[in-house]
């Protein structure tokens, strides 16, 4: 007779210590904004506001100026708003930044078509609500590929009336998995969700699409 | 001036440390991961104007990543510190004696993984650690869907045989 529990799957303890965070000297992070500081500016490109019906020729022609010699100036006031922008896509702004059309007011984009100048206005981040009910839960964090699988980096509030843990991020568009932890230690999938691709050594997933 | 710089700060602020670890576990010493994720940020910041705005920000560091990873893996510098050449089939006895000591596991961890072919660590860790389905793999690794499945498939079989040959010491 044997009651020996079995040997869990070793790759799942490999998976969970190689995806415990680290200590990062934040000084290497200092030193890569003073080289980004020492940088060369990216190549951006000027537009003025988009109308969808003649935007092509419009931005054509502001690339061509910036290829022709534009000042540095120029160039460098354009760089301010191209990295805002490149901001507001990855991290940035919950509003939704649609074309600017004010008179005398110029957008600047980054990208090399009008396909990616639109692209870029609408990529803004969206507000989503990850919500779970567990009325015996101690706690609930929210773990996914947006915060590198973190189980603690996002904890869920609870609403005591009715056990339902909520938590409200803003998510860049397009496809994320996560799942929801547990009391530190019970990875669960939303059931409220659509599952994500399984494999036998992740916890299990649930997929959100965040649409544009 | 300087607000693009701000603005920047803010998404190295978001994914430096995460991509520090990743690149840790990819090329096996933090030396040369930290030159990596720097190296990478700094070319991502140079290329914003290719930066293709229907994928996610992360995803497109995280290709500019797995390339300068190859590239430094390949150079073969200062991986004698964590990569020996020679392999000891049965394993560090810092994880024998200390079963328990997580320095011990973690080169235990990396010495498993020092033992994977570069494309199959790659794969395994994009797959299991960063959770990128088969698809996204390919977008960023360039390779094909059923030779990632294949990479992914033999590193686990492989690390499977490593890790419990520790486990029966």
């Amino acid at each position: 007779m044997s009651d020996r529990t079995p040997m869990p799957d070793p790759l799942t303890s490999l998976i969970d210590e190689l995806r415990e965070p680290i200590a990062v000297d934040p000084a290497a992070k200092r030193r890569l904004m003073e080289l980004v500081r020492e940088a060369p500016a990216p190549l951006v490109v000027t537009a003025t506001p988009l109308r969808p019906a003649h935007a092509r020729s419009r931005a054509v022609s502001s690339i061509r100026r910036m290829r022709d010699g534009g000042s540095r100036a120029a160039s460098a006031s354009t760089l301010a708003t191209a990295a805002g922008i490149a901001l507001l896509m990855a991290v940035g702004s919950q509003e939704r930044s649609g074309p600017t059309g004010a008179p005398g007011r110029r957008a600047v984009i980054i990208g090399d078509s009008v396909a990616s100048v639109a692209s870029a206005i609408r990529d803004t981040l969206r507000i989503v609500q990850f919500m779970l009910t567990a009325p015996a839960a101690s706690r609930v964090a929210l773990a996914g590929d947006f915060n590198g699988w973190d189980p603690r980096a996002i904890p869920l509030e609870r609403d005591r009336r009715d056990g339902r843990w909520a938590v409200t991020l803003a998510l860049a568009p397009g496809r994320h998995s996560y799942a929801y932890v547990v009391d530190d230690t019970q990875w669960v999938r939303d059931p409220a969700a659509a599952p994500a691709e399984p494999n036998e050594l992740t916890p299990p997933r649930s997929v959100v699409i965040v649409n544009r | 001036m300087g607000g693009e710089v701000d603005a920047y700060a803010i998404l190295v602020d978001r994914y430096f440390d995460h991509y520090v670890r990743f690149a840790i576990h990819l090329v096996g010493n933090r030396e040369d991961a930290e030159e990596v994720v720097q190296d990478t940020f700094l070319r991502a910041y140079r290329a914003l104007g290719r930066y293709e705005e229907r994928e996610r920000f992360g995803a497109w560091l995280l290709r500019i990543l797995v390339n300068r990873a190859r590239t430094v893996s390949a150079m073969g510098r200062r991986r004698e510190k964590m990569f020996p050449e020679q392999v000891d089939e049965t394993l560090p006895e810092a994880a024998e004696a200390h079963p328990a000591d997580r320095a011990a596991l973690r080169e235990e961890m990396g010495r498993a993984l020092a033992q994977l072919g570069a494309d199959q660590r790659e794969a395994f860790l994009l797959h299991y650690v960063e959770g990128l389905s088969y698809e996204e793999m390919a977008g960023v690794t360039g390779s094909g869907v059923s030779a990632l499945k294949m990479r992914v498939k033999r590193s686990c079989e492989r690390l499977r045989e490593i890790l419990q040959g520790v486990n029966r010491v």
